[in-house]
């Protein structure tokens, strides 16, 4: 089991008490806000797209099956080999296998959060190969041998001293602490040995495109366009939802991602690879592998969760959730986290692994607000909850709890006679403000109750 | 057919083939004055614009960049605006390649150069973005190695956004198409902005008025 409530809180109060943290947690969120917000004010009719690509994201799941096919084909047409993989092991033995195959023995990925969901890396070095990431916020929680803590920036808990010491300890020579330029220009030149020399480049994709067998990848830094331009060989390994049928809906994609994302009209860098370079290209890969990957996405299709599958991955719900931005993302236990962690980690990798992560919201909302896409995740949680109390997952003691009050609250003489209890017990131990109550801490019973002045208004 | 496309596949939901055909985003987008919206753009995300009335003005100002940069060694793309200018005449000193013998030769340019220049296919107004097709004479890595990227662009190749363009590809595509939209950079040490991560820190958009 990965995330229980028990194990959700205890990492959320450690977030919770790190006041740095919560400083870099409430910087970071903000700036990304304040982009969305101001990038959505700028386009017109943006309610409009919104609606559109949410009927394009769910017409495609719709017919995804008609749609990949539709990919391979054009891939394969374009010289790109595309491999099919059921779950996370096969995905990450194709990659290995490539690699054997080709004699490779250093790789260089670009930021993939579906490579942290196949447990990519860690299967690469087990089997003798050196992996580099190059994104620099993944490069440092690399060097740190930690997990991203934010889909978008992860390393959004480290501090600029943190990095320094990181690229000092690796490099073997003195990084300055406060210079966060000199320690980027460290990163650029370290990395960019690390491009220039490795065998295999291994990226995600944002999106791939049917109509031209394409696919499409996002960069601010250009580590994306680094790995898959100067090794030989380019593995992208993309979820089976990832896909938009033709350009059209593509265009329409690209322009709600960055925008939602950080609040950029478009990435600095968006890069479509349609196959291996060509006769006459002066550069380029010699191969290009395209992994669809399943692990759990395909049975999600024509149910009453399916609508996860339109996520564009841009983090605009980590953003506003109050929840995240407090717990932070390692609380989640998951390569997924925020809302829409919240509700694909279980989907995809049992309710039974995840208990604590449906919970782990105050279904106010906001992330089904930002959504590009309209996801309702807010219903999706509720679901969730109501699954994992059909499979047993929730302690007896809380299920008891709830049955308990649920035949309180439905009888009203049961109501106010407990009220009435509770307003005894508050007087006889001085309580005004607050009430703490089974682990939560509630504001107090007022002194009257609105029935009774209900009652009394009601009076002539 | 494949075992796991075969097990994938099935278990997909299948559903009703003949649903309703969703119309297509018509962007109605435009703007009174698309190459101010273009430089105004790019210069919020760090990049350069200078706007000339020709060839030659084009040429000069390449020349005072590479000059004021230290340039010793430039990549240059090659079509026929690029291969138009005297390159050798431009900046005394300086040596330039177009092509390698070997591809690594080529590599070992482009990661040398000081500057990379190339031409585009189209500019965007909305995103303030430059779109590069790779090609015969047109490699990647002239983009992207160097830590300085200049462009020059006729003014007759400004798209108003991206879904302009989506309208004009070709087929089939370019095996790799980048569609820039500034100089590379990050914000993912402590939030703080940094120009100039992997790809180039400094792009000038060199745009030829009435060409």
């Amino acid at each position: 089991m990965k995330t229980t409530t028990g194990d959700f809180r205890k990492t959320a109060r450690q977030a919770i008490d790190d006041k740095r943290l919560q400083a870099a947690l409430e910087s970071a969120t903000e700036h990304f806000r304040a982009g969305r917000q101001g990038a959505f004010a700028e386009f017109p009719n943006i309610e409009i797209l919104r609606d559109h690509l949410k009927q394009a994201r769910a017409a495609t799941l719709a017919n995804l099956g008609t749609h990949l096919e539709a990919f391979e084909r054009n891939a394969v047409a374009n010289g790109s080999t595309v491999h099919w993989a059921e779950d996370s092991g096969a995905a990450a033995n194709i990659v290995l296998d490539i690699a054997r195959r080709r004699g490779a023995s250093s790789v260089v990925k670009s930021k993939s959060m579906i490579t942290e969901e196949i447990h990519l890396n860690q299967h690469l070095e087990h089997n003798g190969l050196e992996v580099t990431e190059t994104d620099l916020g993944e490069w440092i929680v690399q060097l740190a041998e930690e997990a991203p803590s934010h889909i978008i920036a992860p390393a959004i808990h480290k501090t600029r001293g943190e990095v320094a010491k990181l690229m000092s300890d690796e490099g073997g020579f003195q990084v300055d602490p406060q210079d966060i330029t000199a320690m980027t220009r460290h990163a650029r030149m370290r990395l960019r040995q690390s491009f220039l020399s490795a065998s295999i480049g291994i990226s995600g994709a944002n999106l791939i495109v049917a109509e031209t067998g394409s696919v499409v990848l996002v960069t601010n830094e250009g580590n994306g366009r680094m790995v898959t331009s100067l090794p030989d060989i380019h593995i992208a390994v993309v979820g089976i939802e990832k896909v938009a049928p033709d350009w059209k809906i593509a265009a329409a994609w690209l322009s709600l991602l960055a925008r939602s994302a950080t609040g950029q009209p478009l990435s600095i860098y968006t890069n479509i690879i349609s196959g291996p370079a060509r006769s006459d290209d002066p550069d380029g890969p010699r191969e290009v592998h395209i992994i669809l990957l399943d692990n759990g996405r395909a049975r999600l299709t024509g149910g009453k969760y399916a609508e996860v599958l339109e996520c564009l991955r841009c983090g605009a719900c980590l953003n506003v959730c109050p929840v995240y931005r407090e717990a932070g993302g390692h609380a989640y236990g998951s390569p997924y986290s925020g809302p829409i962690g919240a509700v694909v980690s279980p989907l995809l990798f049992g309710l039974d692994e995840y208990p604590g992560l449906p919970q782990a919201s105050t279904l106010c909302g906001a992330c089904l607000d930002v959504c590009p896409v309209r996801i309702d995740l807010p219903r999706m949680l509720l679901e969730l909850r109501a699954d994992s109390v059909k499979q047993g997952l929730v302690p007896r003691h809380e299920r008891w709890v709830e049955r308990a009050a649920g035949r309180i609250l439905q009888s009203d003489f049961l109501t106010t006679a407990a009220a009435t209890l509770v307003r005894i017990a508050q007087r006889t131990f001085g309580i005004r403000d607050r009430l703490s109550l089974l682990g939560r801490v509630l504001p107090a019973l007022s002194q009257g109750s609105f029935s009774k002045w209900w009652r009394e208004v009601q009076k002539p | 057919m494949n075992q796991s496309k075969v097990q994938i596949l099935s278990r997909l939901s299948s559903m009703n083939p003949i649903s309703p055909v969703l119309a297509p985003w018509v962007s109605r987008r435009d703007f009174p004055d698309r190459k101010a919206q273009f430089k105004q753009a790019l210069e919020k995300a760090k990049g350069e614009c200078r706007l000339v009335a020709d060839l030659a003005e084009a040429t000069e100002v390449v020349a005072q960049l590479l000059a004021a940069a230290g340039a010793r060694e430039v990549v240059v793309q090659q079509n026929d605006l690029l291969d138009s200018i005297d390159w050798h005449g431009l900046v005394p000193g300086i040596t330039l390649h177009q092509a390698g013998n070997t591809v690594d030769d080529w590599r070992k340019y482009c990661a040398d150069a000081d500057a990379g220049i190339s031409s585009a296919v189209a500019l965007l107004a909305e995103t303030g973005s430059l779109v590069l097709y790779s090609g015969a004479g047109n490699g990647r890595l002239t983009t992207l190695l160097p830590p300085l990227h200049i462009a020059l662009v006729p003014e007759s190749h400004l798209m108003v956004d991206l879904f302009e363009l989506v309208d004009k590809l070709p087929t089939p595509l370019p095996a790799n198409i980048v569609i820039v939209s500034g100089p590379s950079k990050t914000a993912d040490i402590e939030q703080t902005m940094v120009v100039g991560v992997h790809g180039p820190l400094r792009l000038v958009v060199i745009v030829i008025e009435g060409h």
